[in-house]
């Protein structure tokens, strides 16, 4: 049933790019998002996305696994794509009856598609390359500044953790009460709507309460092993930055300026 | 007897077509008759839990067929199915959720369009059963010990009547005295009401105390399959597979070794004390 | 380290819970003393008040009455407070609800990080931790795929990397299986025997009590047996009064002896219950 969901985005490796330092990643990935929105020629974009696609070679992940990435998108692309072609007006490229499309919403077309699946290839790469506590490591280190202004940022990313470590118990979870409820002839996800939504209630009811166990036990284990939030406490990971991250960062910075040269001198 | 489990050539893997498939249940044949009382022992990972979800067809073979009472778990009223096999699962209590304890016993009568005058005759047979007391009735599932939990979840199961009665570790976490109470529920109706009674225990000295029958599984197959005194005679193997044997049969064992005119084959202490005390008196003659 | 006479000493300690309408005494004046290197079973019924107990030696719950000694220092200010949970280490029932990092590796590392060990520092105690309780090779493991047994070695292990001088284990074989059960408890079984770390199994298996040098039987949050393991358990008709169990061996013993075979019961091991019974058939 439920089970069957997989979780957990990493896959392990040892490649260059899974060894740089997770901040490293998480702002280059986040700059590289942002220059995906202002780059607006086609040349620009094709370049961006092989180079995603070389990244995912360096990595030593699978193309399989790009694509995995864009599946539950690719109707959204597709619509898109759709909505582009035929509803931009501009230079009649292709009249036939009613239907014309123009040059210009084929350009819009692509530039979007390239966009977007760069966008979702290259975020992916980083959860790949980078387990989830790794990311909730680097957030929590480049937000620290914010610690002065009072935000918990320390709670916050200890908040994450927890989320991470729980997600597949309750999976897990949730699969027993189902079976228990269904030994017991509840039909769950059956008939119309509401009685859809209702026959989740024998399920999510008992996963609160024992969520709200769960916690409660947690909360005394973590007492009991001298817990008393952020103060003072030291950390068995040290993020370090080092010559791999110095080196990733100028190629990037170089990537970047090319990339704008090309859109605006080509 | 009349089989009213029918098991044949059945195999079951999980995460199909993944690098994680993993065979569950490797050809197993198996029959129940009307009436048993069988124990299934094995270590965790054995398949036990695998085997009892396909008894009321939350779990479908990949191969093979199983035959409940008739019907096939492959084809359509796997809800009548459910009502007629009852299985309560670890910790039965984790699958409380209604207001009072009345209302989530009643849940299962509801989703089974039992009418109302029915229901509240069964309700109250299945709680004086399990000593559930009106005044508990009223209370919500929240508010109960831990002994209380457990058996009003098992009154949710046993409510519908089911004719098979499956129990996965159905003591965990209680306390001797209990689990003895639990235990005596059980017989009852086993003996009472004649129902096939199917027990996942660990426990050695339980399953000596009240099965008939023991099937031992490991690998996801089917290794031994006898009476009592048949299965716990062979200690060896059942050592070979990290299961052992109850305390007093490894006593009982010693004696023999001694003197072989004891016999080794017991399992209760009742039985180990009569057959002293036979001894003795011989011994004295 | 010297060995300290007296590790915990409580005297009439009392825990009184008031969350609810009809406030209930669930630890009734408890006077006991632990000494460093002991191995303890305490034994009682579900909701005889066993667990409120452990969890006032280690300042999860402060006494209502009476007072509760770690070391000669009681829980009343923090710096106190956190030497006594640095010392007394737990670990509980459920193994999932305890575990509170993504890898085993980081779970053991929560300890020591809570107590500002440096980073260095915290590497080491995580492989000691790993290598004293023969999980080594689980170091990178996520929880979730991990066996019941194999989760509580991990909290063992997140508990020694703190260095504690006792660990109590509150119901923590529960819900394991008997050869999880049987690991743990030989782990346990060897770090009292090695590092001298005093353990207290609380537990209703009488199984496991017949392991422990010393057995405390509570009952109605009253301390009402405290021997050897077979000085409690020969007292038959007590224990089961109480509603727990003694080995099966123990009781034909006492059946012999009350149809007169037997003078007196004190055999609590298939070998001992072997030695009395050939006599008898003689």
């Amino acid at each position: 049933m439920i089970k069957d969901i997989t979780l957990g985005q990493y896959l392990p490796g040892n490649s260059v790019i899974h060894r740089l330092d997770p901040r490293t990643k998480l702002l280059m990935t986040v700059s590289f998002m942002a220059v995906l929105f202002v780059l607006n020629s086609i040349l620009s974009l094709l370049i961006s996305m092989v180079t995603v696609i070389i990244c995912y070679s360096i990595a030593n992940i699978s193309y399989k696994y790009a694509f995995k990435g864009i599946k539950p998108v690719l109707y959204i692309i597709i619509f898109t794509v759709i909505l582009n072609v035929f509803f931009t007006s501009g230079e009649p490229l292709l009249v036939w009856k009613f239907i014309t499309i123009s040059k210009e919403g084929v350009n819009s077309a692509i530039l979007v598609s390239l966009r977007v699946l760069t966008l979702i290839t290259s975020a992916s790469i980083m959860t790949y390359t980078t387990t989830p506590i790794m990311l909730t490591d680097a957030i929590e280190k480049l937000f620290k500044p914010l610690k002065k202004i009072k935000v918990p940022v320390h709670e916050m990313a200890m908040m994450m953790t927890i989320a991470l470590r729980f997600i597949p118990t309750l999976i897990d979870e949730t699969d027993k009460i189902m079976k228990a409820q269904a030994a017991r002839g509840a039909d769950i996800g059956t008939g119309n709507l509401l009685q859809r939504a209702k026959s989740f209630i024998p399920i999510l009811d008992p996963l609160f309460i024992s969520s709200f166990k769960r916690a409660d036990d947690l909360a005394i284990a973590m007492e009991s092993r001298c817990y008393r939030g952020g103060e003072g406490r030291t950390s068995m990971r040290v993020l370090k930055f080092s010559t791999k991250d110095l080196l990733a960062f100028s190629v990037f910075i170089l990537f970047t300026v090319i990339l704008f040269v090309l859109q605006f001198f080509v | 007897m009349n089989n009213i489990i029918t098991l044949s050539n059945v195999s079951y893997s999980y995460n199909k077509g993944t690098p994680l498939e993993k065979k569950a249940l490797n050809q197993i044949s198996l029959s129940i008759g009307k009436g048993e009382f069988v124990a299934i022992i094995g270590h965790t990972g054995s398949g036990k839990s695998t085997l009892i979800q396909h008894m009321n067809g939350l779990l479908k073979p990949d191969v093979g067929s199983i035959i409940i009472d008739g019907q096939d778990t492959k084809t359509k009223g796997l809800k009548e199915l459910r009502k007629k096999v009852g299985i309560v699962f670890q910790y039965p209590e984790h699958q409380l959720f209604e207001e009072s304890v009345y209302k989530d016993i009643e849940f299962g009568l509801l989703k089974h369009h039992i009418p109302e005058e029915e229901r509240k005759r069964r309700i109250k047979e299945t709680a004086s059963i399990l000593e559930l007391s009106d005044d508990l009735l009223e209370k919500s599932p929240y508010e109960l010990s831990g002994g209380q939990k457990r058996r009003a979840a098992i009154a949710g199961i046993l409510v519908l009547q089911p004719e098979i009665l499956v129990l996965d570790e159905p003591v965990a976490g209680l306390d001797p005295a209990g689990c003895k109470e639990l235990f005596n529920i059980v017989l009852q109706l086993h003996r009472v009401k004649k129902i096939t009674v199917i027990l996942v225990s660990h426990s050695m000295e339980i399953v000596a105390d009240y099965a008939k029958r023991i099937i031992v599984m490991e690998n996801g197959q089917i290794t031994m399959d006898g009476f009592v005194d048949e299965i716990f005679s062979r200690e060896d193997e059942l050592r070979a597979i990290n299961l052992s044997v109850p305390q007093i049969t490894k006593l009982m064992q010693l004696l023999n070794q001694k003197d072989n005119t004891i016999n080794s084959k017991i399992f209760t202490v009742d039985k180990a004390y009569e057959e002293i005390c036979k001894k003795v008196k011989k011994n004295h003659d | 380290m010297k060995p300290i006479d007296s590790l915990i000493k409580t005297t009439d300690v009392s825990y009184v819970y008031l969350n609810n309408q009809n406030p209930k005494k669930a630890v009734d004046k408890i006077s006991l003393s632990i000494k460093q290197g002991e191995y303890i079973a305490m034994l009682g019924r579900n909701g005889s008040g066993k667990s409120t107990f452990a969890r006032l030696l280690n300042a999860l719950l402060i006494p209502t009455e009476g007072k509760v000694l770690v070391l000669t220092k009681e829980a009343t200010n923090d710096e106190d407070l956190w030497f006594i949970r640095k010392r007394i280490g737990m670990i509980f029932q459920n193994p999932d609800n305890q575990i509170i990092g993504t890898t085993v590796e980081e779970d053991i590392a929560f300890g020591p990080e809570n107590l500002g060990v440096k980073t260095i520092e915290i590497e080491n105690r995580v492989t000691q931790a790993l290598i004293d309780v023969g999980i080594l090779d689980l170091r990178e493991r996520a929880p979730h795929m991990l066996s019941g047994g194999q989760k509580q070695k991990v909290g063992i292990a997140a508990v020694l990397a703190m260095h504690p001088m006792c660990i109590i284990m509150d119901e923590s074989t529960s819900m394991l299986d008997p050869l999880g059960r049987e690991e743990l408890l030989k782990v346990v079984r060897e770090l009292n025997k090695k590092e001298k770390i005093t353990i207290i199994n609380i537990t209703h298996h009488m199984e496991e009590a017949t392991l422990a040098d010393r057995v405390i039987i509570i009952n109605d949050g009253k301390i009402v047996e405290d021997g050897t393991p077979a000085e409690v358990f020969t007292n038959v008709n007590k224990i089961t009064q109480i509603g727990l169990d003694v080995p099966q061996v123990t009781l034909l013993l006492h059946k012999l002896k009350q149809t007169g075979h037997l003078e007196k019961v004190d055999a609590i091991t298939v070998e001992q219950a072997y030695e009395r019974i050939v006599q008898i058939l003689e």
